[in-house]
């Protein structure tokens, strides 16, 4: 065994080299193996440090193997190192499609239960976690299931638990029907917040997966294009198109930043051009928008940091508008910014980010300025009732993550001893 | 290219299981071999899931069965020779003084080589018999230069690499349906591999069983370096004198 230094996708490193235990099959018991803390990894694609453990790290790529799929109910049971993209490919060609996929296909099943992962499906379809019937974990004293009807109390704290009750072998999931790979697709502008909230809901009305892009290349402007689409409801002969192979995988890091303000500004103009109103597209392109581009390299040798709220929807706007208004004082290039709106559809998971509101996403060049700026922007956030997402955050302190996640000490009961991550000491340390 | 059936000898590895998944819209009918029976059973369960039409299972211990004809014994369970037969088991040997040992040098011999060149030969009389048929065989980087260390696994594959290139002269000559492909991925992040030093430029098995999977299909044939760039870097390797490669700890 070697060690390794461990690092999340958007380039945070954790402090000492890493011992990793490969996982095979479900039958072997890392624990057994050592007296060391343990956490489960993935394809590392989460953006903070609750990839990052304090022990040894248990990879669990090595579990791909779908167990059953029963394509007359749409129930599929798959090993928890299965990617999303990869169990969405098998199951779209016998008519059924994950119902909440996120913005990339690099996600393993484990990974987006532990994270209560959502998608632009909310508004309908909720978080991940309530379209698992059946987890099996591994956890220090043996192997336990559980589901919404057996240890459910563990089930509630194994959705969004981060990965710390236990490491996730493999879940059974309910999938939707979907008849074709294709999807029909609106792109509808707004040049304004309110004007966004008014289209949004319009859309949401009639298309299964709502996002919106915004464009805060334009300092006090806000506008954007809202992207809606649907599954065509008729199976269609197009032809599948190739998957494309990277040409190389780890793609080293820019020695500079490639996305400076004028480019992004210049990138702003142009996707405002070349928007289109209607089109038809393959699901993959529609669905992981982020996979067609190296993102995490471009912003050079300091990284970013995603700022990933939900703000309540009595304040959202004035909300949104403030926060806005702190990132552009920071001068530094906003190249993504993404608005999403959250039903009041409950996850049956303690410590789910989604709530009831607006969710904006902004990915921020790490400088020394736009990091001050950030903090004051969480601190704000702690102080409306809004929230921060566990999986892309590196700023919280122990104070604002335990206001925003009241659940957290239910958590930390249900915790398996052995587990912990570099996040889950720094947001609880101090209590 | 789709083709009707196909055998995997060492089918759990990694790269042979995402081979095969890379396989399952191009191939009908699967017969898997590997050890481990358990992980053997999973393996086709889900294959069948992926959408594969039949999978059948032959336990097999490349270091005991030296006298089983795996081929025979796909052939009874498909109904016909398979089209396509992916050659996958290897030991790397995990201590650097392995070549000091010698149960370990037999032992490695036996499963890298030996086992390698006994289903080969049984391969070849009945594909000649037959008249087409390809044999892919996964060897290594490792084979075009002797290192300082791991050059006893280095050796076992080189075997390999020299009699595939006859066969491939022997068979070219006969036919154009008969090929051999021999694959050689780089560095590949496996359970192989996981006590080794992680060295930049790795690959993931999944992006090797892919690129196997296209040669399979576009009928490749000859020396196949995965990823392609390894190919002008072992003509490198291979040129440099002895005097640098004293010099380079490699």
């Amino acid at each position: 065994m070697t060690k390794q230094r461990l690092e999340s996708w958007t380039g945070v490193v954790s402090p000492s080299p890493v011992e990793t235990i490969t996982l095979q099959s479900t039958e072997e018991n890392p624990f057994t193996h050592t007296h060391a803390s343990l956490l489960a990894r993935g394809y590392g694609s989460s953006y903070g440090d609750i990839c990052l453990p304090t022990g040894k790290a248990v990879l669990c790529t090595g579990l791909n193997r779908i167990r059953w799929f029963n394509n007359q109910t749409g129930i599929i049971c798959a090993e928890a190192g299965v990617r999303l993209g990869d169990l969405v490919a098998v199951t779209i060609s016998q008519g059924w499609t994950l119902p909440v996929l996120p913005g990339t296909e690099q996600v393993s099943i484990g990974g987006a239960i532990a994270s209560d992962i959502h998608g632009k499906s909310h508004h309908w379809a909720g978080t991940f976690g309530r379209w698992v019937r059946r987890v099996g974990l591994i956890r220090s004293d043996g192997r336990i299931e559980c589901s919404p009807t057996e240890n459910a109390e563990l089930f509630g704290a194994t959705i969004g638990g981060l990965g710390l009750t236990g490491i996730i072998t493999w879940a059974e999931l309910q999938l939707v029907p979907c008849v074709s790979p294709w999807m029909e697709c609106h792109d509808v502008p707004f040049s304004s917040l309110d004007e966004y909230v008014e289209r949004s809901a319009e859309l949401e009305r009639s298309f299964d997966y709502v996002v919106a892009w915004c464009d805060l290349s334009r300092r006090g402007v806000i506008t954007g294009i809202i992207h809606a689409s649907r599954f065509f409801s008729s199976p269609s002969a197009k032809p599948e198109p190739k998957r494309k192979v990277p040409l190389i995988e780890h793609i080293p890091r820019l020695p500079f930043r490639l996305l400076s303000r004028p480019i992004v500004w210049l990138a702003s103009r142009v996707r405002h051009m070349v928007q289109r109103p209607q089109r038809i597209a393959h699901y993959r392109s529609v669905m992981f928008p982020l996979d067609g581009l190296p993102w995490n390299r471009l912003f050079g040798p300091g990284g970013f940091y995603q700022l990933h709220a939900v703000l309540p929807p009595a304040q959202r706007l004035d909300a949104i508008a403030a926060l806005c208004q702190h990132l552009w004082q920071a001068r530094v290039a906003l190249p993504l910014c993404v608005l999403k709106n959250f039903s009041a559809l409950r996850s049956p998971g303690l410590l789910s980010f989604p709530m009831e509101g607006t969710s904006i996403a902004v990915d921020v060049p790490n400088t020394p300025r736009a990091r001050q700026v950030l903090e004051t922007i969480i601190a704000d956030i702690a102080t409306i009732g809004g929230r921060i997402y566990p999986a892309k955050d590196v700023l919280l302190n122990a104070e604002q993550f335990q206001r925003m996640y009241p659940n957290w000490r239910l958590l930390e009961h249900y915790r398996d001893r052995r587990c912990s991550s570099q996040f889950w000491e720094r947001v609880t340390r101090q209590q | 290219m789709t083709f009707s059936s196909m055998l995997i000898v060492g089918a759990t590895s990694q790269i042979a299981s995402h081979t095969a998944y890379a396989l399952v819209p191009h191939c009908r009918r699967f017969v898997l071999a590997a050890r481990n029976s358990e992980r053997l059973a999973l393996l086709a369960d889900d294959l069948r899931h992926r959408g594969a039409e039949a999978v059948y299972t032959l336990p097999y211990d490349a270091e005991q069965d030296t006298d089983r004809d795996l081929i025979e014994e796909a052939c009874a369970l498909l109904g016909e020779l398979p089209t396509v037969v992916l050659i996958a088991h290897a030991v790397l040997p995990r201590d650097d003084q392995a070549y000091r040992s010698k149960q370990t040098t037999r032992e490695v011999l036996q499963i890298n080589t030996s086992s390698v060149l006994v289903l080969c030969a049984t391969i070849a009389s009945h594909f000649e018999e037959r008249g087409y048929g390809t044999v892919a065989v996964i060897s290594s980087v490792a084979a075009d230069r002797a290192r300082r260390s791991n050059f006893l696994y280095a050796a076992t594959k080189a075997a390999l690499d020299v009699y595939l290139d006859g066969l491939a002269l022997r068979w070219q000559a006969q036919s154009p349906a008969l090929r051999v492909l021999t694959i050689k991925p780089g560095f590949v992040r496996t359970p192989m591999t996981a006590h080794l030093e992680r060295v930049p430029f790795s690959v993931s098995a999944e992006r090797v069983g892919r690129s196997i999977a296209r040669l399979i299909i576009h009928g490749s044939t000859g020396r196949r370096y995965i990823p392609w760039w390894w190919r002008p870097v072992m003509l490198i390797a291979r040129c440099l004198p002895r005097w640098v490669m004293q010099r380079i700890r490699l």
